[in-house]
């Protein structure tokens, strides 16, 4: 095996080596051309003749070189495509199945609820699978956050009050913020301990707020243990990567509040 | 000490006893009426410090109520008190003179605050009536414009924001560094501008939105 390797790279090799030679060859063949037979007006023929050598010749020792170098650098923007999508699909899988199937075990006692949380599941997974993508559909961010909010109440048992002030169009950046709020929301139903969560959001001619607050047992913001990927991924990341920022304030005993900021 | 007199008006008798336990004792309930009619008189007759009243009744509403009793007896106060109301009923009962919403989702303790609250003549605005000020008060305004009555100060709009966070006015007189004495000044200059206010869309306004 080894050995036909070694052969096929040696081959590889050769090839490279003839065609520098040819390459080389062909363009100082076309020099020689313009210094021994001086091509006059009269008879142009050999000038041009000389010329397409040369350009044969810098073609044939340039171009492998420039052609792996393009084909490198658009497999390395495919490849950072690649891994934003990864990243994207990784966030979302957190905020909808991973939680489910944590609601599940610790609700597997109760078939009901359980079937509740996979056919609900099921419906969300289907929908961004195959339905069209929450970008484009025109709604407006009032009608998204209401849906996200009586979601979390269904899924987590807790009253969510929402407050709405203005409204506009949906777009990737609000749908980024949207998904921000909902893993914001998720992380209160689940680890704050209270019983419901204030939900405000306010459109402005050049940004849109949202604050999550909620009157729970609150946190160390310095000792967030690393398996709780929620806020410091999901959060930051998605608001950073589309332009807003995201500021937590928790107080241990009093409660957390999430501010969420992305401009218009 | 008793407290501040109560009177309470609602015509879901679930809703009353509710009410009636959370108050306990740090109020003294002088009676309670689950029809318009019938709250218009009791109250005339015992002059409570306090009513607090249902938005949506048979008969009018918290509204007739109000309207019915504010001009012979100025001194009794009203809290509207409302599960999930069309905006303009809201916007009615504080533009008739009611000094104050909040949800009967509010938490016992809550509700006690914002009756001793309103018997102080302060105001108490719920979330959603804050958020639904700073709504009606952002929507454009063609006309003339009296900054007294048709806008809100920059403090003010602060105010009603951290209230439609959720906030109580101690823990918004802690976050903007100011006496809870002056977030209630704000919070009743706003209350003044919802019901004197001339934005002729505000009802408009309202009945285009559900306060939910």
């Amino acid at each position: 095996m080894a050995k036909v390797a070694d052969r096929r790279i040696l081959a590889g090799m050769a090839a490279a080596l003839v065609q520098v030679v040819l390459g080389v060859g062909l363009v100082a063949a076309g020099v020689a051309v313009f210094f021994i037979a001086t091509p006059s007006v009269a008879s142009p023929s050999a000038g041009i003749l000389a010329t397409a050598a040369i350009a044969v010749g810098l073609v044939n020792v340039f171009g492998p070189w420039w052609w792996r170098l393009t084909h490198d650098l658009s497999a390395e923007r495919q490849e950072r495509i690649r891994s934003q999508e990864r990243a994207e699909v990784a966030a979302h899988i957190h905020d909808s199945v991973l939680q489910t199937l944590a609601l599940i075990q610790r609700n597997a006692g109760d078939a009901r609820t359980v079937s509740s949380l996979a056919r609900s599941q099921e419906r969300e997974l289907r929908n961004w699978l195959y339905g069209t993508p929450e970008s484009e559909s025109a709604e407006s961010l009032a009608t998204l956050v209401q849906r996200v909010s009586d979601e979390i109440e269904d899924l987590h048992g807790v009253a969510v009050e929402t407050v709405e002030v203005g409204d506009c169009p949906v777009d990737e950046r609000l749908v980024a913020l949207v998904s921000s709020s909902r893993e914001a929301l998720t992380n209160a139903a689940r680890h704050s301990g209270a019983s419901s969560v204030s939900v405000f959001f306010e459109v402005e001619a050049d940004q849109v707020t949202v604050f999550v607050r909620d009157r729970g047992k609150g946190f160390d913001l310095e000792q967030v243990p690393a398996d709780r990927r929620g806020i410091a991924d999901s959060i930051m990341w998605r608001m950073d990567r589309h332009g807003g920022k995201a500021v937590i304030r928790s107080t241990p005993g009093e409660g957390t509040e999430v501010e969420l900021v992305m401009p218009r | 000490m008793s407290g501040p007199r109560v009177f309470l008006v609602d015509d879901h008798h679930l809703v009353l006893s509710g009410v009636r336990a959370e108050l306990g004792d740090t109020v003294e309930l002088v009676g309670e009426a689950s029809e318009v009619e019938a709250a218009i008189e009791m109250i005339g007759e015992r002059e409570p410090d306090v009513v607090l009243l249902d938005v949506h009744m048979p008969g009018g509403g918290g509204r007739a109520v109000i309207e019915a009793v504010m001009p012979n007896h100025p001194n009794v106060k009203f809290l509207a008190l409302s599960v999930s109301d069309a905006a303009e009923d809201v916007i009615a009962v504080i533009r008739a003179g009611a000094r104050g919403y909040v949800t009967k989702t509010i938490s016992g303790p809550e509700l006690v605050e914002a009756v001793l609250r309103v018997a102080d003549g302060d105001a108490v605005f719920s979330p959603r009536l804050a958020g639904f000020v700073l709504d009606a008060f952002a929507a454009d305004y063609r006309g003339p414009v009296d900054p007294e009555l048709d806008q809100l100060t920059v403090r003010e709009k602060e105010v009603l924001r951290h209230l439609a966070r959720g906030y109580s006015y101690k823990e918004i007189a802690r976050q903007l560094a100011i006496s809870i004495k002056t977030v209630e000044t704000h919070a009743s200059a706003v209350l003044r501008k919802l019901q004197l206010t001339n934005r002729h869309q505000l009802s408009r306004w309202a009945s285009d939105r559900r306060l939910v």
